[in-house]
C-alpha cells in the first residue's frame, strides 16, 4: 500500500517535471501579465514611479469605458466584423473544400495557392492590398474600365473600409479553413454516401444529411478559433487603416493598443483588455455548452 | 532505464538553474562595469543615423573619452514613438531622447518621463538667455524646462521657380494673401492624368491638417483651443472658412484629394522635384532638394511664406521650435546627459544643420546657418528667398495648450476624414469635433 502511494506521488512529480518548463512559460508570459493587467485596471498608476506607483482605485474604469465612444464604436465594429467574417469564411471555405474534394484536378496545386496567404507576413499582405486598392491601382482601374463611374475607394471609404477588411481577412484565412474542412471530408466514410445514394438522395441531400453533420466537430473548431481570432484582429488595422476613416474600422484590440500607448492610459486599456478576455471566454463557454448538448442528443 | 530518466530530469533542472543564474550574473556585471568605466549615454532620436547623428556622436566622443554617446534610431511614426515611450516607461536604458512632436512631448512630460532640465543648468554652466530668444519662455511647463529645442522650424511653401517663369507668374511676395496664393496656384495647375501638375500640394497628414494648416498662421499652433485651454474652439467661422477653402481647392484640381494623397502615398519631395506639383508645403523638403542623386532636377527652388488669410491679418505664425531634447527622468547620468544636450544645441548642430535643420540656438548667426545648410549647393535654390523667408521665419508660436491633445488629434482625424470623403457636411463635422473634443477635455479634469 505504502509502496503504491509512493509510486503514485513519484509519477505525479514526473508529470509535473515534464510540463514544468512549459508551465513556467505560461506563467511568465500569460498568467502573470493577466493578473498584472487586472490589478492595473482597478488602480491608478503613476508609471514613472514603477511598481510603487500603483494605488488601488476601484472599478470605475469598468463603468467609464461604456461612456467612451471609441470603446463602444470598436465593440460594435468588432461584432459586425466577427459575424460577417466567420459567416463568410465558413460558408465559402465549405464550398471550396467540397468542390476541391469532389471535382477538381490538380487539387494539391489549388490547395497550396489557397494556403499561401495564410503563411505570408501580414505586413506584406497589407502592402499588397493597399497597392491594389489605391486610387490608381488595378482594382479601381478595372472597375472604371467595366463602366463603374465613381468606384468606391474601398479602404479609404467610410462605408467600404470595414467590408474590405473583412474580405481581406477571409482571403487570408481561407486556405487554412479549407484544409481543415478537406481533411474532415476525406475522413467521412464512403459507405455513408453509398447508403444514402441507395436511398435515392441527390447531391444536396447528401451534403445536408451526411457531409454537414459529419463535419460538425471540424466546423465547431473553426467557428471557435475564427471568432477568437477575429476579436484579436490588429495587424491589418494597424497597417492599413489606423482605425479609420472616421471610426469605421476601429476594433477592440487596436483601440486598446491606442488607449495604452498613444493616450498613455494603461489602466483604462487594461480594463478594456479584461473585458475583451471576458467576451472571448464567454463565447467559448457558450459554444462548448452547445456542443456538449449536441453530442448528448446525437 | 531509471537512471536515464533521472539524468534527463537532472539536466532539465540544470538548464532551468543556468537560465536563472544567467540573468542574475549578467546584471551584477553590468553594474560593476558602470562604476569603473566611461559613462556611455544612450541617445534616441528619429533621424536616420547618417543624417547627422553618426557625425554628432563621432565629434562628441572625441571630446572626453570618459563621456561617450551612442545613438539609436526610432522611426517617427506611431510604432516608433510607441517603442520609445515603452522604453521610457520601463527602465533607464535611454538617457537622452528627442521628440519631434509637441503633443507627444507633452504626453511624455505628463507621464513623468522627462527630467526638469533647469535643475541641471548651473551644474553644466548653461545659460538659457545666452542660447535662446525670449520665445523659449514658452517652453516652460509649470515653471520648468523639460526639453530644449535644437531646431527652429519655419512652416513654408517651396516652389519650382521654372514653372513660375514659364507661365510668366510673379514670384510670391513675402506677405502674400490667400487670394494671391489661390490665384497663383490656379495658374500653375495644368494637365490631366499622368501629366497632371498640381498648383499646390500638402502632405496628407492627420487631424484635418490639409485644411487647418492655413489657419495656424492666423491663430497660432494652438488654434483648436480657447485662450485658457479649458475648452476647444473648433466650431468657428475661421475653421469653417479654411475647410471650405480646402474643399474648393480639391474640387478645382489645384490640390490632390486627401484620399489620393494617403492612398498613393504622395510625398512633397517627390511631387515638387519630379514636377508633379508647383508649390509644396514642408521645410524638410530642403534636404531632398539638395539630394540631386535621388531627386535629379534642374530648376531652382524658391521659398514662400504660408499666405495670410486676409489683408488685415496682422500676425503670421509660421515659426516654431522642434527637435526637443529631453533627459529620461530615470537616467542614471542626468548631469552628463545635460552636458551632451548643451553641446548638441551649441555646437553639435554643425553636423545636423546640413540636413536642413535650422539651429535654434542664437549662437548660430544667419551667415553660418546659411553656409551649413546650403554649403556649395546654393545654385539649387533661390538664395534671396532662402535667406529672407526660410531662414528668417515670421511670428513665433509654440503649442502650449495640450490637454487631451492626442485624443483631440484622433477626433479631428476621424471627423475630417468624413468631410474630406464628402460624407459629412462641414457644419456637422465641426460641431461633432468640438463636442467630442470638449468631452475629452472634461474627462481629463
Amino acid at each position: 500500500m505504502n509502496k503504491r502511494k509512493y509510486k503514485n506521488i513519484k509519477s505525479i512529480a514526473k508529470g509535473y517535471a515534464f510540463i514544468g518548463i512549459n508551465l513556467i512559460g505560461v506563467l511568465i508570459f500569460w498568467t502573470i501579465p493577466l493578473i498584472f493587467s487586472f490589478v492595473i485596471s482597478i488602480s491608478k498608476w503613476d508609471y514613472s514611479k514603477g511598481i510603487k506607483g500603483i494605488a488601488f482605485k476601484g472599478f470605475s474604469n469598468y463603468i467609464e469605458m461604456w461612456k467612451d465612444e471609441w470603446f463602444r464604436a470598436s465593440l460594435i465594429n468588432n461584432i459586425i466584423f466577427t459575424v460577417s467574417f466567420v459567416a463568410i469564411l465558413i460558408v465559402l471555405s465549405f464550398i471550396v473544400a467540397y468542390v476541391l474534394n469532389e471535382h477538381v484536378i490538380g487539387k494539391k496545386f489549388v490547395q497550396l495557392g489557397l494556403y499561401v496567404p495564410y503563411i505570408v507576413n501580414i505586413v506584406a499582405i497589407s502592402a499588397v492590398w493597399l497597392a491594389l486598392f489605391s486610387t490608381n491601382g488595378p482594382i479601381l482601374n478595372l472597375l472604371r474600365k467595366l463602366g463603374v463611374e465613381n468606384p468606391p475607394v474601398f479602404i479609404s471609404d467610410l462605408h467600404w473600409a470595414l467590408p474590405t477588411i473583412v474580405l481581406i481577412c477571409v482571403w487570408q484565412n481561407l486556405g487554412y479553413t479549407v484544409i481543415l474542412f478537406l481533411s474532415g471530408m476525406i475522413n467521412i466514410p464512403r459507405d455513408l454516401y453509398e447508403a444514402v445514394a441507395i436511398d435515392g438522395a441527390n447531391t444536396f441531400q447528401k451534403i445536408r444529411y451526411v457531409t454537414i453533420p459529419m463535419l460538425s466537430g471540424t466546423t465547431f473548431f473553426i467557428v471557435i478559433t475564427s471568432i477568437i481570432n477575429s476579436f484579436k484582429v490588429f495587424g491589418l488595422i494597424n497597417l492599413m487603416t489606423h482605425g479609420g476613416p472616421g471610426t469605421s474600422t476601429t476594433m477592440l484590440v487596436y483601440n486598446i493598443y491606442r488607449t495604452a500607448f498613444q493616450y498613455g492610459k494603461l489602466e483604462f486599456a487594461s480594463a478594456q483588455g479584461i473585458v475583451l478576455l471576458a467576451i472571448i471566454f464567454f463565447i467559448t463557454w457558450i459554444q462548448f455548452r452547445i456542443q456538449k448538448k449536441n453530442e448528448a442528443t446525437c | 532505464m531509471k537512471t536515464k530518466k533521472i539524468i534527463a530530469l537532472g539536466m532539465a533542472a540544470a538548464m532551468v538553474a543556468s537560465l536563472v543564474a544567467g540573468c542574475g550574473s549578467s546584471r551584477s556585471e553590468d553594474e560593476s562595469e558602470k562604476s569603473s568605466e566611461a559613462v556611455v549615454l544612450q541617445w534616441w532620436g528619429s533621424f536616420p543615423e547618417n543624417m547627422g547623428p553618426n557625425q554628432v556622436c563621432e565629434a562628441f566622443n572625441k571630446i572626453d573619452p570618459n563621456l561617450q554617446v551612442e545613438y539609436t534610431r526610432f522611426v517617427n511614426d506611431d510604432a516608433g514613438n510607441t517603442k520609445l515611450d515603452v522604453s521610457l516607461m520601463s527602465d533607464s536604458s535611454i538617457d537622452v531622447f528627442l521628440s519631434l512632436n509637441d503633443v507627444l512631448l507633452k504626453k511624455r512630460i505628463d507621464n513623468g518621463f522627462a527630467y526638469p532640465l533647469d535643475e541641471l543648468f548651473d551644474d553644466v554652466g548653461f545659460n538659457i538667455e545666452e542660447d535662446y530668444d525670449e520665445a523659449i519662455e514658452e517652453k516652460k511647463i509649470d515653471g520648468h524646462y523639460y526639453s530644449l529645442p535644437a531646431k527652429k522650424m519655419t512652416s513654408m511653401i517651396l516652389y519650382n521657380k521654372d514653372m513660375f517663369d514659364e507661365n510668366g507668374i510673379p514670384y510670391p511676395s513675402a506677405d502674400w494673401t490667400y487670394e494671391e496664393f489661390l490665384d497663383t496656384a490656379k495658374k500653375l495647375t495644368k494637365g490631366e492624368g499622368n501629366d497632371k501638375v498640381y498648383g499646390y500640394f500638402f502632405p496628407g497628414y492627420d487631424s484635418g491638417q490639409p485644411a487647418t494648416s492655413m489657419l495656424v498662421g492666423k491663430l497660432g499652433a494652438d488654434w483648436m483651443y480657447s485662450e485658457d485651454g479649458a475648452s476647444t474652439q473648433i466650431d468657428t467661422a475661421d475653421v469653417e472658412d479654411v475647410t471650405e477653402k480646402y474643399l474648393e481647392r480639391v474640387e478645382e484640381g489645384i490640390e490632390p484629394s486627401y484620399v489620393d494623397v494617403t492612398t498613393q502615398k504622395m510625398e512633397p519631395a517627390n511631387m515638387l522635384l519630379t514636377g508633379k506639383a508647383a508649390m509644396v508645403y514642408g521645410d524638410w523638403v530642403v534636404r531632398d532638394v539638395k539630394d540631386i542623386s535621388n531627386y535629379p532636377h534642374n530648376f531652382k527652388v524658391g521659398f514662400a511664406t504660408m499666405p495670410r488669410l486676409s489683408e488685415d491679418q496682422e500676425s503670421n505664425y509660421t515659426t516654431s521650435y522642434t527637435d526637443d531634447m529631453s533627459i529620461n527622468s530615470k537616467s542614471e547620468h542626468p548631469e552628463e546627459a545635460m552636458k551632451f544636450i548643451k553641446w548638441y544645441i551649441e555646437e553639435g548642430m554643425d553636423y545636423v544643420a546640413p540636413f536642413a535643420r535650422i539651429p535654434a540656438c542664437k549662437k548660430y548667426d544667419d551667415e553660418k546657418v546659411a553656409s551649413l545648410i546650403f554649403g556649395d549647393q546654393e545654385e539649387l535654390f533661390d538664395m534671396e528667398s532662402a535667406k529672407s523667408i526660410y531662414l528668417a521665419g515670421t511670428d513665433f508660436s509654440i503649442r502650449k495648450n495640450l490637454t487631451a491633445a492626442t485624443e483631440i488629434n484622433t477626433i479631428l482625424t476621424e471627423e475630417f476624414d468624413k468631410v474630406f470623403a464628402g460624407s459629412q457636411s462641414v457644419e456637422e463635422t465641426l460641431q461633432n469635433a468640438q463636442k467630442r473634443a470638449d468631452e475629452k477635455i472634461e474627462q481629463e479634469q
